[in-house]
């Protein structure tokens, strides 16, 4: 009887365990189902109409659409380590484009974070200000992104005209975009921050990388991608 | 002081008791795994598709180091509690379970899991706030289980030690009922 009461206990944690791991995949997989209807939505010019920043060419043949929050730790990890070598090796040779799109789950720096972020991008700096938002990211919902703090790492960006930035960041202009940025991952069921769809820039062709995939997966669904042009 | 020079006695004895045998090993070490893999796929650095691969960046090297401990611990402590199991009557160490629930909760990042997600969506700002206490404290949560584990090893160690003296010395069983009446209930009810 209490071998049986044992087992139970670690067969319920345990698959407690696996639908934690496998939920993740599924959800994108339930995206992928769905995929003739996405298609026309993840395209690189639905996604511009949505106002996503763009780095990289915009006649690149393949799209990387990041769903990231500042706030998330994980994002911070891709941000630094993955996304410049990505950078380096694809979107600079112009193979691969790549675009952000704000899921903002975290609370309201992250809403303040995104928002500031989108206000870089109306200068072409938002790639940069992503680069100096997860160098300083701070315990979540700590302040960290403050209005204040965003300002000043808004001084740290050569060029930026800072005047404009903080008008921007002070009336709000960007909040509803955040907003539908974040109902558009929603209604595509993103599962976790990051996550990453690779596809043709049509929309077409989509695989999915829910996490902060090391390099060598990204290489691997990239090139892969590549060699069937 | 007393204790701790016990413990460097009673605590190989334990093991050895444990893991003279084969079977305790390999469900050690099969516990070990599980968890390992476990802790490294939540903390997204075991990855299986679209290939495997495992990759230890910088900001993950202390929650590495602390998984690792959590999972030698609980493969160690599984063996033995599945031996203490077998081998008596004693009910399972509920430090076990609260020490690996703990381990796993505060495991990865929360608020960037599903389930991070699902408690913000469930619970609005109540959500924001568990899933911000669990990211922000991981560290401290960590080493929280890592203690609570170390707890169950003691009280998983004194079993294993315990019935060996129950056996072993009638004349103190009995030197105990002279004691206190509350004193010698407690070995009985042991």
């Amino acid at each position: 009887m209490r071998k049986i009461t044992l087992l139970t206990i670690f067969a319920t944690i345990g698959l407690v365990i696996l639908g934690a791991t496998l939920l993740p995949s599924y959800n994108l997989r339930q995206v992928a189902a769905q995929q003739s209807v996405s298609n026309a939505q993840l395209s690189l010019s639905m996604l511009k109409q949505k106002g996503v920043p763009l780095l990289g060419s915009p006649s690149a043949h393949i799209t990387i659409i990041e769903f990231a929050d500042f706030q998330c730790p994980f994002c911070a990890r891709f941000a630094k380590d993955i996304q410049p070598q990505v950078n380096q090796t694809y979107i600079q040779t112009g193979k691969v484009n790549m675009v952000y799109v704000h899921f903002t789950k975290f609370g309201p720096d992250s809403v303040t974070a995104a928002m500031a972020a989108q206000c870089a991008n109306d200068q072409g700096k938002f790639w940069n200000f992503y680069n100096i938002l997860f160098k300083n990211q701070g315990a979540e919902n700590s302040g960290w992104a403050s209005k204040d703090n965003l300002k000043k790492f808004a001084l740290q960006i050569p060029g930026l005209d800072t005047q404009k930035f903080n008008t921007c960041l002070d009336s709000g202009k960007y909040a509803s975009l955040v907003q539908n940025q974040l109902a558009f991952g929603t209604s595509l069921k993103v599962p976790t921050t990051p996550a990453f769809i690779i596809e043709k820039s049509d929309g077409s062709n989509l695989d999915y990388l829910p996490g902060a995939y090391p390099y060598p997966a990204f290489q691997a669904l990239i090139d892969k991608k590549l060699s069937i042009q | 002081m007393r204790l701790v020079t016990s413990l460097k006695t009673t605590i190989p004895f334990a093991f050895n008791v444990v893991f003279s045998n084969p079977v305790y090993i390999g469900i050690a070490i099969a516990v070990f795994s599980i968890f390992w893999i476990i802790f490294n796929v939540f903390d997204q650095l075991l990855f299986f598709s679209p290939v495997v691969t495992f990759y230890l960046p910088e900001d993950a090297v202390t929650g590495f180091i602390i998984t690792n401990v959590t999972s030698v611990l609980m493969g160690i402590l599984v063996a033995m509690n599945v031996y203490v199991i077998r081998n008596s009557k004693i009910k399972l160490d509920r430090s076990l379970f609260s020490g690996s629930i703990l381990g796993i909760v505060s495991s990865a990042c929360p608020g960037c899991s599903s389930f991070g997600f699902l408690a913000i969506s469930t619970f609005g700002g109540f959500g924001i706030i568990a899933t911000d206490f669990l990211t922000n404290y991981q560290t401290a949560l960590r080493l929280a289980s890592i203690a609570i584990l170390l707890w169950a090893l003691y009280s998983v160690h004194n079993k294993i030690t315990k019935s060996c003296i129950f056996t072993t010395l009638p004349s103190d069983k009995r030197q105990s009922k002279t004691a206190t009446s509350s004193d010698s209930a407690a070995p009985a009810a042991s």
